[in-house]
């Protein structure tokens, strides 16, 4: 079946609404909140507090970081495959269009921790220009 | 990605002697069919491991395998008529409320004939070209003839076209119903057409789409609409504008009578799958793939909400072109039931190769043999909810699955392929091409997220499971515990109302029993009502209301009414279920709460981490104290688990007797800690307010309840989505296994629950 763009209509309710409110619709992160995040001295524990424990509690300064980074739309968004089970993870990337295929990059990860250290350095990366150390 | 084999089956429980059909899709030349009990679908090397365990049929074996493909998109199929055949001078003519005005041409009605390209049909779509009417003179020489004004999504129109062969004119006739400032997209045009004679040739006439071929028994169209159809009808001859007028209007008999081939009118039968021509012809058609009906249309004036009340102004069919009902393939293998084989959770096994994209298995229940049960323990298979959530797409669509999730989400094949196999059709928490909400979902089509081995992206984190994968891990304590048991499905309890659970001591739910009919509501209550054991190992149960199709097969309805948390919202006036008249959405609002039938009802999600219980004051009555039997009383519950790592996560109920919690039920333990991606349901919110998440609002809270009902009966409620994850952890020795143990083993007993 062709593909088609998911952001079809705009004269109804639908979850994906939210979002494209929230950012925007723009397609990079970079775009959608170099205006509205303020980089601090604290920045350094938030990088840190993630790297421990990156799916579970957090804070709500680091919270309100992650659902920046999380919100962001399908077009080029970060998300795994499973190759074993709880083993093994392929890094891709959705494509934003209902039909069309889901990108496999070629970076795999035995842990869903790395997996997601991984996709947080690539992410602050784009926010704020800054390369995080793995 | 490609999936080499998926498949499904015409029912989803059979018992003993009865046969049951699988559909098969194959790619490669043969495929292997093999029958297995399935114990635990779980492939997380941290939990008990996967268990299937095979079982030997006459089916067994190895067959040709063949390419069978889904048709999508609804229509209406017209009855087969010489009035169509032969029809060359004509009016076509409807109210439209397309949705998808900007993109490709989609037909309103046809006459086709795609083999000698004869016929005709009248379609909007496309830039700058309106509403259009193609004329067919066969071998390939057709005519296009366009208003060249675009129409406006989600507003109303009543078009129409005249063809008069004599005079080789055509007319075109777009009318704004809409009220929009400046904007001017009415217009009537007139045109000469260069061809003639259409001849008469065989036809098939269809409302929403233009006819292409048909495929074996199926017919299929192309061109599908997206948007509603109201009161379609067709005229043996060119109308001038009153006649028109006098038609839209159905105000003049006589034309009625004489020279209108067919008026078709959808605000009769709303609940049929048929639909009826009212101009004496009786050229009455069939609904294709289950377009939605008892729908607002274009006279609909707000005053009513409930279209039995006012059927007149609920004359409107919502087509799309992703609906899925049947998808109709050949059956490739077919399996009668052993007559002795145990009741329980099967599946078929179907392989072409050895790699997970060319294996698809197909489960089903093993009923107990008829009028009888073969345990006192029965689990209820919760089929209603699998449909509601089969083949959901929001893990590649939306946006917001990673921030419910709280991490990334995590694909299988079977997400990949249904991402580029939208054939397959949606959930009932998807919306369709045009964003409208899907409000029907059918089991009759391959199910990839009701499936063995499969994780799903709202499971938490660990072995990331939901629904049916979850569900496995009940079987599998059952059969770890070597309790006896028996297993059938929501469509059991739907059709053949208490009487089949009546021949229980126990039922256990699953761990997500959200949606129910009221012929299901009804009979679980009679059942507790009589003295039946509930023991509601989940959360958000109870929370939808639905319908089955009073004529179709394996089809469900849910309108996404006024509360509750929704993938999509019901369009205002179109909260009543087409298929019942009933009034659609929350039970809650249907005057039944949750907590009415397993005292806790939804209150909170969230899909990271799952969390603990402590006990509370309750828990050390005397009464009740055994069910917390060999736990101690400051000892953390469920600390641990399968499923976000924790018994108590995902959805969360808590008791309340404001909402209908039996005013004597033990509320013995309750959850805590969790994170702040656990929020309150929006059905609490009158006002929104901050502080909604888990390490605030005491609303956040799994309640452990106990109660007993009439005639020696009782329900207990673990009120969490991820306890059934936790029972096996340590080999099945911990305390959440232990608590399910006590009250289990109590409920099963002769003899009051509580001494």
């Amino acid at each position: 079946m062709a593909a088609r763009a998911l952001k079809r209509s705009t004269n109804y309710n639908q979850s994906l609404k939210i979002t494209y409110i929230v950012f925007g619709g723009s397609k990079k992160v970079a775009k959608n909140t170099e205006n509205k995040f303020v980089s601090s001295p604290n920045d350094r524990e938030l990088i840190a507090e993630f790297k421990q424990n990156p799916i579970g509690h957090h804070s709500p300064e680091l919270q309100r970081l992650l659902n920046k980074f999380r919100g962001v739309p399908m077009e080029d968004k970060f998300c795994l495959l499973v190759i074993k089970p709880n083993r093994l993870w392929q890094l891709a990337k959705t494509s934003g269009m209902a039909g069309k295929q889901v990108q496999k990059l070629p970076k795999t990860f035995t842990s869903q921790s790395d997996a997601e250290w991984y996709v947080f350095r690539k992410r602050w990366k784009s926010l704020t220009g800054e390369t995080l150390k793995p | 990605m490609t999936m080499k084999i998926t498949a499904y089956a015409d029912r989803t429980s059979v018992a003993p002697e009865e046969t049951i059909n699988f559909m098969v899709n194959c790619r490669a030349s043969n495929f292997k069919a093999d029958f297995v009990k399935l114990i635990c679908g779980d492939l997380n090397p941290d939990g008990p491991g996967y268990k299937e365990r095979p079982i030997k049929t006459k089916a067994n074996g190895t067959y040709p395998g063949r390419r069978q493909v889904i048709h999508s998109g609804s229509f209406i199929q017209l009855d087969e008529s010489e009035h169509f055949n032969s029809l060359e001078n004509f009016t076509l003519q409807a109210f439209i409320w397309p949705t998808l005005p900007e993109n490709g041409q989609q037909t309103i009605i046809g006459n086709w004939s795609h083999e000698n390209s004869n016929g005709a049909y009248l379609s909007v779509g496309g830039q700058n070209r309106g509403l259009t009417l193609t004329l067919g003179f066969g071998k390939g020489k057709l005519e296009e003839f366009a208003t060249g004004k675009n129409l406006l999504p989600r507003n109303w129109y009543f078009v129409s076209a005249t063809y008069d062969a004599k005079t080789k004119s055509v007319s075109l006739t777009q009318e704004a119903l809409h009220n929009h400032a400046k904007i001017n997209d009415s217009t009537k045009k007139k045109y000469k057409v260069r061809n003639r004679g259409m001849k008469n040739c065989k036809r098939v006439a269809t409302i929403g789409a233009k006819f292409l071929k048909f495929d074996k028994n199926r017919t299929v169209c192309q061109n599908h609409f997206n948007g509603k159809i109201d009161s379609p009808a067709i005229a043996s001859r060119a109308l001038n504008s009153m006649e028109i007028e006098q038609l839209k209007n159905r105000s003049n008999q006589s034309l009625m009578s004489t020279n209108v081939l067919a008026a078709w009118d959808f605000s009769k039968n709303i609940k049929s799958i048929n639909v009826l021509d009212v101009s004496g012809n009786r050229l009455n058609g069939q609904l294709v793939n289950m377009p939605a009906r008892g729908m607002t249309g274009w006279n609909w004036d707000g005053d009513e909400m409930n279209w039995s009340h006012a059927p007149n102004q609920y004359g409107a069919i919502h087509f799309h072109d992703d609906d899925v009902h049947d998808a109709g393939w050949e059956v490739d293998v077919t399996l009668k039931i052993p007559k002795n084989l145990k009741s329980g959770l099967y599946a078929a096994r179907l392989r072409c190769g050895n790699n997970p994209e060319e294996e698809d298995y197909v489960p089903f229940a093993v009923l107990p043999p008829k009028g009888k049960a073969t345990a006192k323990i029965c689990f209820l298979l919760p089929t209603a909810s699998y449909m509601a959530y089969a083949n959901e797409h929001m893990g590649t669509d939306s946006p917001i699955a990673q921030l419910l999730g709280g991490r990334l989400v995590e694909h299988q094949h079977q997400d990949l392929y249904r991402n580029e196999h939208r054939e397959y059709g949606p959930s009932c928490y998807d919306t369709h091409t045009d964003g409208s909400g899907v409000c029907y979902s059918s089991r009759l089509r391959p199910i990839l997220n009701m499936r063995p081995k499969y994780k799903s992206w709202l499971g938490g984190k660990g072995s990331t499971l939901w629904q049916f994968n979850a569900d496995t891990h009940i079987i599998n304590w059952l059969e770890a515990m070597k309790y006896d048991y028996d297993v059938i499905t929501d469509e059991e309890l739907h059709y053949e109302g208490v009487e089949c659970l009546d021949r229980y001591k126990v039922v256990l739910s699953s761990s997500h029993p959200e949606y129910h009919s009221k012929e299901m509501w009804d009979a679980m209550a009679t059942y507790q009502d009589r003295g039946g054991r509930l023991m509601y190992l989940g959360a958000n149960g109870w929370y939808w209301r639905i319908a089955f199709h009073e004529q179709a097969d394996g089809i469900i309805e849910v309108r996404r009414a006024e509360g509750g948390i929704r993938g999509w919202e019901a369009q205002t006036g179109e909260y009543y279920h087409s298929f019942t008249g009933e009034y659609g959405g929350l039970w809650r609002r249907n005057g039944r709460a949750p907590q009415k039938i397993v005292g806790s009802g939804f209150t909170a999600q969230g899909f990271d981490i799952s969390s603990f219980y402590t006990r509370k004051p309750d828990s050390f009555k005397k009464p009740v104290k055994w069910i917390m039997s060999g736990v101690g009383p400051d000892e953390k519950i469920g600390d641990f688990g399968l499923v976000g790592g924790g018994a108590a996560g995902l959805e969360l109920d808590r008791a309340d007797v404001a909402l209908g919690t039996h005013p004597n039920a033990y509320v013995l333990a309750s959850s805590e800690d969790h994170t702040d991606l656990y929020l309150v349901v929006c059905e609490e919110l009158l006002i929104n307010y901050p502080g909604l998440g888990g390490q605030e609002n005491h609303l956040v809270r799994a309640d452990l309840v106990f109660y007993e009902t009439n005639n020696g009966g009782g329900v207990f409620s673990t009120s969490s989505i991820a306890w059934p994850g936790s029972l096996s952890h340590n080999s099945y020795k911990n305390n959440v296994s232990k608590i399910t143990k006590n009250v289990l083993d109590r409920f099963v007993k002769d003899g009051p629950i509580i001494d």
